[in-house]
């Protein structure tokens, strides 16, 4: 990470820029005041849902990176019930009702790569990839077509969505009920993988398929959930963003959340109570790197570039992370031995 | 291409261009692949090698130097995958996705200033005599370099992976690395070359995207087609030959699509844009199902590091 870190120093310096005033300027745009703070928590929201997205995927041993689109047909789910609701129901129905389209039509993102990866050995990342175009161009395809605001036909986007269909907001601020919801996805998942019969199941699956096998588990009905499931939390990333940030639905919805969750969730090693952590941390990073946007003039791909960077240092560290470990955990079973 | 030119040829040509750099990135992973080595870092090399043409070709109007830039882009990349992944024995997926979203972010950072600029592109050269022959000499030979460069690619990468000493090397160590080492081959020299070879063709591939096709740098030029190719490979069943089916199948659906776009069809080009992606998805069923499952010709040893202590 500080690897990471200290390489894009370098490509900073080479472009001209000074590294120290990027990244305090970062660091402050992203953990300053009180209002830096609350745009990182916004940004961290939609990160922590792929994230643990992601990791739902991984935790059975596949490797979902359709999560960008799940979470884009997660927004269109959930614009197509703000649309087509009349505008006076009242929030609780209208909210719940776009939350469960959302996760439904996220869920049915996700069930392509699934059912052709269960039964037909079709490789999921590369499945789920592809359809990460074919989201983006669906949501183009509405906004420029059947869903385009009928009042400004010179800008691709839908209506504004009726007040009903804001998710709650913390006063005077952008965060919003997202958040919490993320937190406790997560909280829950820790305690589905640790404490039942079904979390550990799905751990074994994960670890060695051919055990999982012979212990006579269901382990294409187990793979298909989990895609599904995977689907369905990214797709709540896409609800809460359309819902509580952008009030409609327009193209540029994500700037690739989904691509940082993959990697907030390769980071805290699929650990769910780290990802909230590493989920806020990344929240600050994109956000900072809002705000550079404008004082340092620095474009929003340097986001990309230091993602990248960060990325490929950490897997390329793995080896030594895991050297490291094995010995950590034969020094302490010598330990308890000589014990 | 005149517009008395038959609707059908049109599409046949604009075929072959559409494929060529699917076809190109997707030989260079049968390759790789056959070595038991996954690139996934073929989109952002892709993207690399797109802008760096262009870079070259802007400033020094060659397009030989341009493609040699390009190659050398290529080679740079995937031998910095090969470390990652052969080195350090990094989880493959993950660093080619890794890599793929550092070059993507790179070269649109570095494309800005190239957006719009005007470019020396590549032109076609018609072969003389066989561009003579009815309907297959418009289509197949009044084309470009890269083009006919593809026509000996794709035999060429068959002899690679199937004749001779390489060939052999190459799959053994895809098969089973262990057993290749004990018989003398040194695994990582065989991996570190596959993944060169599969580098300069993506890199080939994306010069061929901002060059030929769409004549100028856009940011993110690739859009996709370098997942699209990892995905033919696997139709592919890690053969040339069908690699050239899967691709042509490919650059038939692009090349429908544009045609259809300028006759003014009345089906959205959005919803038109999707049918590439579905129809690469579909093909990748249908070879599976047709297999039963059970996929030929997949190196045994795909995606799993070896290394040499144990």
């Amino acid at each position: 990470m500080l690897f990471g870190l200290v390489t894009v120093g370098f490509f900073l310096m080479m472009v001209g820029r000074n590294p120290a005033t990027v990244y305090s300027g970062m660091l402050v745009s992203a953990f300053g005041d009180g209002f830096a703070l609350s745009e990182t928590l916004v940004a961290a929201t939609p990160v922590l849902f792929c994230a643990l997205a992601v990791s739902i995927s991984t935790r059975v041993g596949l490797l979902n990176i359709g999560v960008e689109g799940q979470m884009l047909a997660g927004a269109c789910g959930a614009t197509f019930v703000a649309l087509h609701l009349p505008a006076q129901t009242a929030p609780l129905p209208m909210l719940a009702l776009m939350c469960l389209c959302a996760c439904l039509c996220g869920a049915a993102w996700s069930a392509i790569p699934a059912l052709l990866k269960v039964y037909l050995q079709v490789n999921e990342t590369i499945v789920s990839l592809l359809l990460n175009y074919v989201a983006a161009l669906l949501i183009d395809f509405l906004i420029h077509g059947p869903w385009q605001d009928p009042e400004s036909t010179s800008w691709p986007q839908t209506q504004a969505f009726p007040p009903g269909a804001e998710l709650l907001h913390l006063e005077g601020s952008r965060v919003h009920l997202g958040l919490p919801m993320a937190v406790l996805t997560g909280c829950l998942l820790a305690l589905f993988w640790s404490s039942t019969v079904a979390g550990y199941k799905s751990r074994v699956i994960g670890q060695s398929s051919e055990t999982a096998y012979y212990a006579h588990y269901p382990v294409k009905r187990y793979l298909v959930a989990a895609m599904l499931l995977s689907g369905a939390v990214a797709a709540l990333a896409g609800f809460s963003q359309v819902s509580a940030i952008e009030g409609r639905l327009r193209s540029g919805l994500s700037p690739g959340y989904g691509y940082s969750g993959l990697l907030v969730c390769f980071l805290s090693r699929q650990n769910p109570i780290v990802m909230i952590l590493v989920s806020i941390f990344f929240g600050g990073f994109l956000s900072g790197a809002d705000s550079l946007q404008l004082s340092e003039k620095l474009p929003f791909a340097t986001v990309n570039i230091m993602q990248g960077a960060i990325f490929l240092f950490l897997l390329g560290s793995e080896k030594f992370f895991k050297t490291a470990a094995t010995k950590g955990s034969q020094g302490q079973v010598v330990e308890k031995a000589v014990g | 291409m005149s517009d008395t030119v038959p609707f059908y040829i049109a599409v046949a040509a604009g075929m072959i261009r559409c494929s060529t750099p699917v076809l190109l990135a997707s030989v260079g992973e049968c390759i790789t692949e056959k070595a038991g080595v996954m690139n996934l870092g073929l989109e952002g090399i892709m993207l690399a090698g797109a802008l760096s043409a262009v870079m070259v070709s802007c400033h020094t109007h060659s397009i030989a130097l341009s493609l040699m830039i390009a190659v050398i882009t290529g080679l740079a990349l995937s031998f910095l995958l090969a470390v990652m992944c052969l080195k350090f024995e990094a989880n493959q997926v993950a660093s080619g996705i890794a890599l793929t979203i550092f070059l993507s972010g790179i070269t649109a950072y570095f494309g800005g200033d190239y957006v719009g600029k005007s470019i020396t592109s590549i032109s076609a050269v018609k072969i003389p005599l066989l561009s003579d022959l009815p309907v297959f000499g418009s289509v197949l030979f009044e084309q470009d370099v890269l083009v006919y460069f593809c026509f000996i690619v794709v035999p060429l990468a068959h002899w690679l992976i199937y004749h001779g000493r390489f060939g052999l090397a190459l799959r053994s160590v895809g098969q089973d690395p262990r057993s290749a080492a004990a018989a003398g081959i040194n695994v990582m020299r065989v991996r570190l070359t596959a993944m060169l070879i599969g580098g300069a063709l993506a890199a080939l591939a994306g010069a061929y995207l901002s060059l030929v096709y769409a004549q100028g740098w856009v940011e993110n030029i690739t859009a996709g087609r370098g997942w699209i190719a990892v995905g033919l490979v696997m139709f592919a069943g890690w053969s040339p030959w069908r690699a050239l089916a899967g691709s042509y199948l490919f650059g038939l659906a692009v090349s429908l699509q544009l045609r259809m776009q300028a006759a003014g069809s009345d089906i959205s080009p959005y919803l038109l844009g999707m049918l590439p992606y579905f129809l690469v998805i579909s093909v990748m069923a249908v070879s599976s199902l047709l297999c039963r499952g059970k996929i030929q010709g997949q190196p045994a040893a795909l995606g799993i590091p070896y290394s040499e202590q144990n």
